[in-house]
């Protein structure tokens, strides 16, 4: 699985990169974090607010830092569907 | 998509949202929206994105700072699709709050300009929907 964090760098990306990185943990996947910090990069995912998280590229949430129990939600609505 | 991120650091983006139905009161809604658009007061968005339940579209609307949605007549097509959508935290505003009486308002710059100048008040008065 692929997560990736567009966000230019700021303490609530650095945030929602964590909470990620815990609610992986948590669920004992394997994964591949990626913060996407560059703006053109960011830019190809459509979101009008950082952070986000996108999971295997699709964007699941944007401008907000989500706690790891929501993030692992997500994650398992993303394995599941 | 091609558009400019806003870090929410400093807020995320004011969001507007129109019927853009068929009457002649519901076109100067879009055309009022549609000027704040162009002049970047604010970022109109897809309401059939809402409406199609797109996850990207539902995605960047929950990331709004303020969200003004406009309807052209009291059928309140866009507030209901909104609420449906499950947004409920927005400024609603219809063009015959103004007096303008659905079939009977021929569009015209005026009109469009009064329109606008409401929804730039409304985005002034309102208080942010979302924690920055």
């Amino acid at each position: 699985m692929k997560i990736q964090i567009p966000g230019t760098g700021c303490a609530k990306c650095k945030q929602l990169t964590e909470h990620a990185e815990t609610a992986a943990h948590n669920l004992g996947l394997d994964y591949q974090l990626e913060k996407v910090t560059d703006i053109k990069d960011i830019m190809q995912f459509g979101v009008m607010a950082t952070p986000a998280l996108a999971i295997d590229g699709k964007v699941k949430l944007a401008g907000r830092v989500a706690t790891p129990a929501e993030i692992q939600t997500i994650l398992t609505s993303s394995i599941n569907s | 998509m091609n558009i400019q991120p806003k870090c929410t650091c400093n807020g995320g983006p004011d969001l507007l949202f129109c019927c853009s139905g068929a009457a002649d009161t519901a076109e100067i809604a879009d055309l009022a929206v549609r000027q704040l658009h162009k002049a970047k007061e604010a970022k109109m968005f897809c309401l059939a994105g809402i409406a199609g339940d797109v996850e990207l579209i539902v995605v960047n609307t929950k990331t709004a700072n303020r969200m003004l949605v406009v309807d052209g007549c009291d059928s309140d097509c866009a507030r209901k699709t909104m609420e449906k959508g499950g947004f409920n935290d927005f400024i609603h505003f219809r063009t015959t709050d103004l007096g303008m009486e659905k079939g009977k308002t021929p569009v015209s710059g005026e009109r469009i300009a009064q329109v606008a100048g409401r929804l730039r008040e409304l985005l002034k008065e309102a208080q942010p929907c979302v924690e920055a």
